[in-house]
């Protein structure tokens, strides 16, 4: 066991479970909004398990590739540095997808009651 | 030579690709039934085959664009020799895979956004020699 052996270890699980988590809790609030784009309750419902998946796929995709970049590790110090960053990093693409998808949601919203 | 670390890989690399695949293709068609029943307007026979259709061509893009990127390549600047090179490298693979079947999945759903928009439309107006 390396260092970097351990740190993959912890970084996989700290940021998985993040994903899976926040993709969740979207999931579960992010229900309303479809439902009042699609309007039948039947459709939004399959859309909105379908967004989850490709939220999972693509999002812990992108964690798990980024592990094939990581620099050599050779103290515990170094360790914790890197493992903050790489976490750090994920997190603030997450905020960042996230607010994407708030802006274009609200204004998909808007549209569809304008035209209404 | 043989090295046993790149058998290793593809054991788990594998199992993991094809069931991904599986399990991926399984939830997005159970999902996508509803999407086809409102593009045949309810006629359950061809919207059913339909899908069925669609699922074959899924897996069969995907199984083979899994086993496309099996290969690793081991040469005197990447010598496979650790299990830290072992994770590295599968990581990079099933993540990458990962990321692929995510676009795919949007490109099916893109697909059936418009396919719905297609059949809602009003139909032109024919004109027959009769008419």
């Amino acid at each position: 066991m390396t260092y970097n052996i351990i740190s993959y270890i912890i970084y996989i699980i700290i940021t998985i479970y993040i994903t899976v988590v926040v993709g969740y809790k979207c999931y579960k609030s992010g229900y309303i909004y479809v439902l009042s784009i699609f309007i039948e309750e039947e459709i939004s419902v399959a859309i909105n398990k379908i967004l989850l998946l490709g939220y999972y796929l693509t999002n812990i995709g992108y964690v798990i590739t980024i592990i094939s970049k990581w620099k050599t590790i050779n103290t515990g110090y170094e360790m914790i540095n890197e493992l903050s960053i790489r976490i750090a990093s994920i997190l603030f693409l997450l905020a960042v997808m996230h607010y994407l998808n708030m802006i274009v949601l609200t204004f998909w919203r808007k549209s569809i009651i304008n035209k209404i | 030579m043989e090295n046993k670390l790149i058998i290793i890989a593809y054991a788990i690399y594998l199992p993991i690709a094809l069931l991904l695949t599986f399990y991926v293709a399984k939830t997005l068609f159970k999902n996508a039934k509803v999407f086809m029943l409102e593009i045949f307007h309810g006629k359950e026979e061809i919207a059913l085959a339909t899908n069925r259709l669609f699922e074959i061509g899924f897996y069969l893009m995907n199984f083979g664009f899994a086993l496309l990127i099996l290969k690793i390549n081991v040469s005197e600047y990447n010598p496979f020799e650790t299990t830290q090179k072992l994770i590295e490298t599968l990581s990079y693979k099933i993540g990458g895979f990962s990321i692929y079947l995510g676009v795919m999945l949007f490109f099916n759903l893109l697909l059936f956004f418009r396919g719905r928009r297609k059949a809602n439309q009003p139909k032109p107006i024919i004109r027959t020699a009769i008419g």
